[in-house]
This record gives structure tokens, C-alpha cells and sequence, in this order.
């Protein structure tokens, strides 16, 4: 919950000096003394607009030598939180505090980048009582930036609230509409400059989100799906190469990866000689990004599995930090130098080219001129089938590898499920993916807690093997390692529940009116 | 959220100075920090330039009635808010003794507005009465201002003895010396040569001196209106790091 009533902007126009607008509301409001200062104003956010989505925005002031960072719902103009500091890269860089607690769920790992600036002059005016006490706030702005040719932003007045005195509020909110006659902000003042400035803004750009219409043709819709996910993957490279933030090289993987699993019903639509080189690059891409990834997802989780460890032994873990800090640092050196190579951009310009050209008809295959509904249908459907006999296959005893099998069929049947979404009905796609994402989860847990295991079992050796004397580190270690095989343990005894929730009659029949309805 | 309560038996120990300066301070930090000014005095209010009444009085507050978020007031400094004084604060014993539970009574009260502040800092009236027993149990820092004379170390003596009989050890006790004077050599000698069983005072000191007694003509905290290098403006900064360390 918010403890701050909301703010009111309004536009100042371009004929008007705002500093005369709050001259002449000095007449009928109690206001301080205020001069000019000038101030630049940096809006963050993060890559895929987090903060943005979530309905807020986060600018970071400068006035003089005072510096502070607000984040604001979009709504109304609510105060989330303030900190008397620039806006950090990342949210644990700022300091412990509800602020922090509350914008730590909304950008997790992702870093805050600056988005848009703009500087110009503000007045200051505090409204007082009769007792000289701040009872609201007003704020005329002028910009001086220039946008597209020589148009500036309009300037501004903002009224700021003063908790507890709503009337004063209403007060000024009454004397600026009738001694002014301004008109008020139409959006927030993000969207507002975002607009100004002509940025893409306001949706995930790693989001496939593809609305294929049932008619469209199979061959086509492929297309459509690859071109998109080469979006995604071209878009994350240079946040790979800069090293922003972890998350551009996850998204490039998953979309790496997606690219592969969508080969598979391309393949139907279309000779794979004509495209198996870049099934290859792709491959490629997938084996490049595996170690570094997986050391992010180490450092991610290291404060997590510190936390593991008793007290006492807690800090005896922390050359290891040090040691996968430097591995990846290497890791992302080779990542970077691939990013570049010719190897890479030759696979994007072919890609491109391959996938926006008309392909031969030597090379079509009949899928490809069917609707999309029957290549969704036959995927989702075998993908499904056989999650079904894979998993039902699998007993207490069954060796780890079978779920691991699982697993992997799991996620290309998911990737599917993601391609061709937008086929069927909303509502019914929700449930059926919900106990899908559970199951994926414990088969994910459970092969991830086996990998880790198996990791630090090869992290010791390297450590050893490079002269590493700590030898207490290699104790805390080891006790990690038991720790996670009994987690392991524990994510198995819960499989058998999670996957008989998602095989159940009720989840079976919808799966089947869902995707297989018209194959039977 | 962390609370911190500003209390001494005596008053005119520099209590009032050091919750509106130490709330001040950690605002300025991006803290969200509340002040509720549970004298009824009034004084931490008035340096905030806020009228010194609240809708239901200490009736409505104890009981329950009264709807916290609607009686707070914005001061002047961003991240800082107070509940206000008012004067039927001096019957709040009377309440709290009517109420059911009436030790956590005051903890109650900020149940509704706790998950909105870092810090709550309660200016807390002298003696010791049912209001200052529910202080103790509810905060989580018991900050202490003592002049240096043989009377204050009685009165932390006594202070300490409470707590110990009443099993209050979360409490942090936080004492430290409030208006010093160093060319008095009473203040040198026992700031100088404090007994073992009162080595909990806090390094930092404030000391006496016309900066702070200025705050009630300004009525705004000492480091919104002084330069930040004047000693006491350094004192304050000391003790609220002091404080952040221990808590």
C-alpha cells in the first residue's frame, strides 16, 4: 500500500513563462520564495520496460548538487519510493529498505538503464499555512532539450501533495484551474516524453507474441515464428557483448533454443537440406552460450546456496564466488569473440535472407501450403503423446536419466504450446499450461540440483588443479553437495504427484479437445 | 521496520532534539522514517511547524478507533512523517490500563502503518508509567540522552535494573551523553571514568551548545538549516551511525 496521495501535472504552453505562472498564483496562494534552478531529469528503466509494465516509472533528478531517484506509479503519480542518490545499475546496489523490498520483486536481476533525459529550469515553491509549514508543493518546469527539429517540450507545473493535508491540496488544485486555466497532463509524464522523443516503449521485446490467424499457411507461419525469434536473438546480442545484465544472454538462449525446437515442424514444410546449415549454426549457438549461462545462473544463486551452509561455514564458501567469477568472465571473453566472429554474422544475414525469401518449390514440401492448425495440432499432439508415455513409463526406481528424457520432451512440447498459443481458446490454454509448468518445474529442479552437484564436484578440481589452498572451502563445499542430492531426493519423491496432476482425466481430456480433437 | 524510542525519566535532557535530528537523518538517507510525538508537550510537533491534535485523541488511538493512516501528516522534508502530540496524551495510561493487553497496546496501534516505514521513532514523555513500559516492549532500540551527572547514572542504573526485572533484553539500550560540556570537569570526569557495568554508552556525544537550542526558534531539525561541518550537526551523524550499527 502507498502512503502518498497523487501528484497533478499540467502543460504550460509554449507563449507562457512558467516562472510568471507561479508569480501570479503567489497572489492567491501562500507560496515561499523560489528562483530558478537547472536540473537534468534520466528516466530508467530496464530492457524489457519492467518497471513500464508494472505500471510505474523511475527518474532520477539533479538539481545543483542534490541528486535524488523517484519511482512513481503511472497512474496517478503516486510516490513508490525515493532514495537521495543516482539510480543504481542494480536493485541490491541500493540501499536495504521497503523501497528496495518493494522494487526488488518488480526488476529482479535486471539492470536499469537510461532510457530518455531531458534538463532544463524548475522553480520551486513551497504552499504554506499560517504557521510557515509546508502544506503541498509546486514545481514549474521549463525543458530546453530539443526534440525532432526545434520543438521543446512543453513546460510544466506540478502540484505535490503534503500527506495529511488533503485541503490545502484541494486548495491549490482549485486556484491553478481557475487562475491559470492549464490543462492537465493527458498521460503520465514518462509516457509523455517516451512519446516526445520517439521511443519503442512499454512491451517486452523478447516477447513472441505472434496472433496467427487460422487460415494462415503453414509454411508461413514457421517463417513468421523464425524471423521473430531472430528478433530476439539479434536484439540481445550487443546486452551479451556490454554485459548489462545477465538476462540478454538468457533470452538469447531461449530463443536460440526455440529456433531449434521450431526446426523441427519447419521441417515438414520444408526440405531440410535448404536449411541445414543453419540448423548447425544455431547448435552452435546453443553449445557457445552453455557454460556462460550456466556460470550466471551460479553467481545468481550463490547468495541462496550460502544460505544453505551453517553459520560457521558460511564464509569458508566464498573463494568460490571468486574462482566462478573469474570463470565466467572468461566464458563471456569467448562469447563475445564468437558474437563477433564472421561465422555469426553471416549466419544472421543468411537467416534473414533465407527466412524472408520465397522458397523454391523444389524445396517446399505439401505442409506447407495447409493451414497452420494442422502443423500445431500434429506437433502439440505428438509432443504430447509421448510426454504421456515417457512419464508414465517412469517409477520410483527408474533410473535419473528417464526424467531427464522427460524433461526435454516437456520443453519441446512447451515451445510448441508457446509457437501456436494463439490458435485456441484463451481459457482453456491457461489451465492446460498451468499443471504443465508445474510438472516442468520439479523435472527442471530435479535435473538443475544434479547438475549443480556434478558441477562443484568439477569446480573443486579445477580449483585444486590451479594451486587453491583454501582448504576449507573444498569442506563447505562438499557439504553443499550433500545438501543438494538430498534436495535431489526430495524433488523425486515429489514427481510421481506432480506428473499424475498433469496425466489426470480432467487435464487429459482438455489436452485432447485442446490439440487432438481433430486428429482422432 | 526497526523501532527506536527516544526516552529518559527526567525531561530537558535533549530528547525531544535527538528524535526530530536522528529522524531528520535518516530521511535524508531515502529512509521512510514516522515520528509519533507521544509527549503531550508536544514539542517534537512543534518543531515540525503541525498543530498538536489529533482526531479522537488518545482514546480513539489506544482503543482502536481512530484510523492511524488518516493522522498523519507529511512535515517538511521528504521521507519523513509524524504522528501527531495532542494534549489528551496525558491520559493515556488511563486507556492503555482499560484496554485489553495493555502492554502491547502502543505496538497495536502502529500495526496498520508499520509495513510503510523503516523507522518509527517514538518521542516518548518522561517517568515511568504504563505508557513508558509499553514503549519498552515495543521498540526494538531504546535510544537514552543522559547529561554527565551523578544523578543521570542513577538514573540509567535504574534504568537498566528495570529492564533486567522485566526480561526486556531485545530492547537494545542505546544511552549516550546529551548535552556536554567539557570544560566542565564533573561532565570530563564521568564521561572520562565510567564504571564496567555501564560501559553500554554509546561513543558519540552531543554536545551543549547553541546550534541545538536554536531548534525551537527555527523549528526545523538542527542539519536542515546548519552547515554540515558545525560540531553538532558531526555529533548527531555520529550517534545515528553508532545507532544504525548496534540495531
Amino acid at each position: 500500500m502507498s502512503i502518498n496521495q497523487q501528484a497533478v501535472e499540467f502543460f504550460i504552453p509554449a507563449d507562457e513563462r512558467p516562472e510568471q505562472i507561479l508569480e501570479n498564483l503567489s497572489g492567491v496562494l501562500n507560496l515561499s520564495d523560489f528562483s530558478p534552478q537547472a536540473f537534468d531529469a534520466v528516466f530508467s528503466d530496464t530492457a524489457d520496460w519492467r518497471l513500464y509494465r508494472a505500471g510505474g516509472y523511475m527518474v532520477t533528478r539533479k538539481v545543483g548538487r542534490k541528486i535524488e531517484t523517484v519511482w512513481r506509479d503511472r497512474s496517478d503519480g503516486t510516490e513508490l519510493a525515493r532514495w537521495a542518490l543516482s539510480c543504481p545499475r542494480f536493485v541490491w546496489e541500493l540501499p536495504k529498505g521497503i523501497g528496495r523490498d518493494a522494487l526488488e520483486p518488480v526488476v529482479a536481476m535486471r539492470a536499469l538503464v537510461p532510457m530518455a533525459e531531458v534538463s532544463g529550469t524548475a522553480w520551486r515553491a513551497a504552499m504554506l499555512n499560517a504557521d510557515l509549514k509546508t502544506v503541498a508543493r509546486l514545481e514549474a518546469v521549463a525543458f530546453s532539450d530539443k526534440l525532432n527539429g526545434d520543438d521543446v517540450l512543453p513546460g510544466r507545473l506540478r502540484l505535490l501533495p503534503v500527506r495529511g493535508y488533503d485541503k490545502e491540496f484541494d486548495q491549490a488544485l482549485a486556484a491553478i484551474k481557475k487562475k491559470t486555466g492549464l490543462k492537465p497532463l493527458e498521460s503520465d509524464p514518462a509516457t509523455v516524453l517516451f512519446e516526445a522523443v520517439g521511443l519503442d516503449f512499454g512491451t517486452d521485446p523478447n516477447k513472441i507474441s505472434i496472433e496467427f490467424d487460422l487460415s494462415m499457411e503453414a509454411g508461413v507461419a514457421m517463417k513468421t515464428v523464425l524471423l521473430r525469434l531472430l528478433d530476439i536473438i539479434e536484439g540481445n546480442a550487443q546486452g551479451i557483448i556490454d554485459d548489462v545484465d545477465t538476462e540478454f544472454l538468457h533470452e538469447f538462449r531461449v530463443a536460440v533454443r526455440r529456433s531449434r525446437s521450431a526446426l523441427v515442424p519447419f521441417k515438414d514444410c520444408f526440405a531440410p537440406k535448404s536449411f541445414k546449415r543453419f540448423k548447425d549454426d544455431l547448435a552452435w549457438l546453443g553449445r557457445d552460450t552453455g557454460d556462460p549461462r550456466d556460470l550466471d545462473v551460479w553467481l545468481l544463486k550463490f547468495p541462496d546456496y550460502k544460505a544453505m551452509l551453517p553459520d560457521e561455514v558460511k564464509p569458508q564458501i566464498d573463494p568460490l564466488e571468486g574462482f566462478l567469477k573469474k570463470k565466467r568472465n572468461a566464458a563471456y571473453a569467448q562469447l563475445r569473440r564468437d558474437l563477433k566472429s564472421k561465422r555469426y554474422h553471416e549466419f544472421l544475414r543468411d537467416w534473414r535472407a533465407f527466412l524472408e525469401s520465397d522458397v523454391s518449390s523444389d524445396d517446399e514440401r505439401p505442409m506447407a501450403r495447409k493451414p497452420v492448425m494442422a502443423l500445431a495440432d500434429k506437433w502439440i499432439g505428438k509432443f504430447y503423446k509421448l510426454l504421456i508415455k515417457e512419464g508414465c513409463a517412469i517409477g520410483p526406481e527408474t533410473p535419473a536419466e528417464a526424467l531427464h528424457e522427460l524433461r526435454k520432451t516437456c520443453k519441446k512440447f512447451r515451445y510448441q504450446i508457446d509457437f501456436f498459443g494463439s490458435l485456441y481458446p484463451k481459457v482453456k490454454f491457461k489451465t492446460a499450461a498451468k499443471e504443465l509448468k508445474r510438472l516442468q518445474e520439479n523435472l527442471g529442479d530435479f535435473q538443475d540440483l544434479e547438475v549443480q552437484a556434478d558441477s562443484l564436484r568439477g569446480f573443486a578440481s579445477e580449483m585444486i588443479e590451479k594451486g587453491g589452498k583454501e582448504g576449507e572451502v573444498y569442506l563447505a563445499m562438499g557439504m553443499l553437495i550433500s545438501d543438494l542430492l538430498q534436495r535431489q531426493a526430495e524433488v523425486r519423491t515429489e514427481f510421481a504427484e506432480r506428473f499424475d496432476r498433469f496425466a489426470g482425466e480432467e487435464n487429459r481430456a482438455l489436452f485432447t479437445e485442446l490439440f487432438m480433437a481433430r486428429n482422432v | 521496520m526497526k523501532i527506536l524510542a527516544t526516552y529518559n525519566i527526567k525531561g530537558g535532557v535533549g530528547k525531544t532534539a535527538t528524535t526530530v535530528n536522528l529522524a531528520y537523518l535518516a530521511a535524508q538517507e531515502g529512509k521512510r522514517v514516522l515520528v509519533w510525538d507521544l509527549d503531550p508537550q508536544g514539542a517534537a510537533t512543534f518543531y515540525f511547524r503541525v498543530k498538536p491534535k489529533i482526531k479522537g485523541g488518545a482514546k480513539g488511538l489506544v482503543k482502536g478507533k481512530s484510523d492511524v493512516e488518516n493522522l498523519l501528516k507529511g512535515t517538511d522534508y521528504e521521507n519523513l512523517d509524524l504522528l501527531p502530540a495532542d494534549f489528551s496524551y496525558r491520559h493515556m495510561d488511563l486507556h492503555i490500563g482499560d484496554a485489553k493487553k495493555p502492554m502491547e497496546r502502543l505496538k497495536k496501534v502502529l500495526a496498520s502503518v508499520k509495513d510503510d516505514y523503516d523507522y518509527i521513532f517514538l518521542d516518548c514523555p518522561p517517568s515511568i508509567s504504563l505508557v513508558s513500559e509499553n514503549i519498552f516492549t515495543a521498540a526494538d532500540g531504546l535510544i537514552v540522552p543522559i547529561i554527565p551527572t551523578t544523578l543521570s547514572l542513577r538514573t540509567l542504573d535504574q534504568l537498566m535494573a528495570f529492564r533486567k526485572k522485566h526480561k526486556l533484553h531485545k530492547t537494545a539500550m542505546l544511552p549516550f551523553f546529551s548535552m556536554t560540556d567539557r570544560r566542565r570537569k564533573l561532565h570530563r570526569d564521568i564521561m572520562d571514568g565510567l564504571p564496567d557495568e555501564l560501559d553500554v554508552v554509546l561513543k558519540a556525544h552531543i554536545p551543549n551548545c547553541s546550534d541545538v537550542e536554536l531548534m525551537g526558534l527555527k523549528r526545523a531539525p538542527l542539519p536542515s538549516y546548519t552547515q554540515k561541518n558545525k560540531s553538532a550537526v558531526r555529533a548527531y551523524k555520529a550517534l545515528w551511525q553508532e545507532i544504525k550499527g548496534i540495531i
